[in-house]
């Protein structure tokens, strides 16, 4: 035995002088050589330095045996381990890279689970808000209706201190008796009939813009012409004086009815009384389209466009 | 480091430990089919390049018995040394395949989630 192993020292050494004077690094020398640097260059640097040192070691080692005894067995035998042990540095790097990686994919998913629920939860406020304002305007636009109601309400009530009102199909009848208004067999207004008209005017401008028909009546006394005329130039005067207290002038058209359309019999004089009168018809705006061609065409009598 | 890595070079490390511990190259062929044993648990055989040295570890410990056996110890050991380093790296590999792949489907589940938006 100990024999054997002087022989095998004897023919190493012979071995390791040929080899430093003949021979170079053997080829899994050159491998471990190559894949330490590769190992170096890449993530083991930052991410696995004490496998890198591990397999700079085993490098020196395998340089050592080398060294020793060029292209021995054991030279190969620690190369090829300190090449592992390289490759192992790396794998380790690269396995240290891919749990970050990993990790800041989960902290990526986590904060994007949280930016989409605030933003479902902006939305939702959003929404909140968007639903508040439009009850608020609701409610406000309901405020706004009473308030034209009761502003309404409040100039009928005013009317009804001045003169008939009444509540037909055709809308809202304002009957003023003639005898108020005009002098017998004139057109023009007497002082009292403005002081009312002027109330009136007030009331109608009240209301959301309706259209205004002001119709003129004579009892049938007379002939029918100049009752005509003279129920037409009573209308006229009416309409001018409202739009000069501030009515529209194209909501109001005047018409003259003459004797036509008694509301009493002119048979009496209280009869006839009460049907020289004027009345004036406040349409409803939601009424105006169909109001529209009664007043400017109506069945009979003559008519004074809006002007 | 992160703790399964640091968990995976303890297992190594035990593994190496409980081959210096034993000085025959039998006990030392032991160690290396159990860090076989390990890399074949995580799946390297499923892993191109950790099953390229999975094998290389198998041929290298059947080797190293080989030489046992015939006497060459000290070639069985170096042999044994060789197929547990490349049983370490089919280990390595393996585990950080598997790691790149959840990364991976990280991604893919993020991405999913902001197309879902």
């Amino acid at each position: 035995m100990y024999n054997a192993i002087c022989k095998r020292a004897l023919l190493g050494s012979v071995f390791l002088a040929m080899g430093c004077a003949s021979s170079g690094p053997s080829t899994e020398l050159v491998d471990a050589r190559r894949a330490y640097d590769q190992a170096r260059m890449g993530p083991a640097k930052d991410l696995a330095p004490d496998r890198l040192q591990g397999a700079h070691d085993a490098l020196a080692q395998a340089e050592r045996a080398h060294a020793d005894d060029a292209g021995s067995r054991k030279e190969r035998d620690l190369a090829y381990i300190a090449t592992r042990k390289s490759e192992l540095a790396t794998a380790y790097g690269q396995l240290n890279s891919d749990q970050r990686l990993r990790k800041q994919q989960e902290e990526n998913y986590s904060q994007t689970q949280d930016r989409m629920r605030k933003n479902a939860e902006q939305r939702a406020d959003n929404s909140e808000r968007s639903l508040q304002a439009a009850t608020g305007a609701l409610a406000r636009t309901q405020s706004e209706v009473a308030s034209e109601r009761a502003r309404a309400d409040a100039a009928v009530q005013s009317l009804r201190q001045i003169a008939s009102v009444q509540e037909e199909s055709r809308g809202l009848v304002i009957t003023l008796e003639g005898s108020v208004l005009f002098a017998t067999g004139k057109s023009e207004l007497l002082p009292l009939a403005q002081q009312k008209l002027d109330q009136v005017a007030d009331a109608l401008k009240q209301g959301d813009s309706p259209r205004i028909v002001v119709e003129g009546y004579t009892d049938s006394k007379g002939a029918d012409d100049a009752n005509m005329k003279l129920s037409q130039a009573r209308a006229d005067a009416v309409r001018s004086h409202l739009v000069s207290k501030g009515v529209k002038a194209d909501s109001i058209t005047a018409v003259g009815h003459g004797e036509d359309r008694p509301i009493a019999s002119n048979d009496t004089p209280e009869g006839r009384a009460n049907n020289r009168r004027v009345e004036i018809v406040v349409q409803p705006a939601s009424a105006n389209q169909q109001a529209k061609p009664a007043a400017t065409t109506p069945p009979t009598g003559n008519t004074t466009a809006p002007r | 480091m992160h703790a399964s890595t640091r968990l995976l070079g303890f297992a190594v490390l035990a593994l190496t430990g409980a081959c210096a511990s034993h000085n025959g190259p039998g006990a030392a062929s032991a160690d290396a089919k159990a860090a076989i044993s390990a890399a074949e648990a995580v799946g390297a055989q499923s892993e191109p390049q950790a099953a390229l040295h999975l094998k290389l570890a198998r041929d290298q410990t059947a080797r190293a018995d080989a030489l046992s056996r015939d006497g060459k110890d000290e070639e069985a050991r170096a042999m044994i040394e060789r197929a547990k380093v490349d049983a370490e790296l089919a280990l390595v590999l393996t585990r950080d395949a598997s790691v790149r792949a959840q990364a991976n489907d990280e991604a893919a589940r993020v991405r999913a989630l902001e197309q879902s938006n």
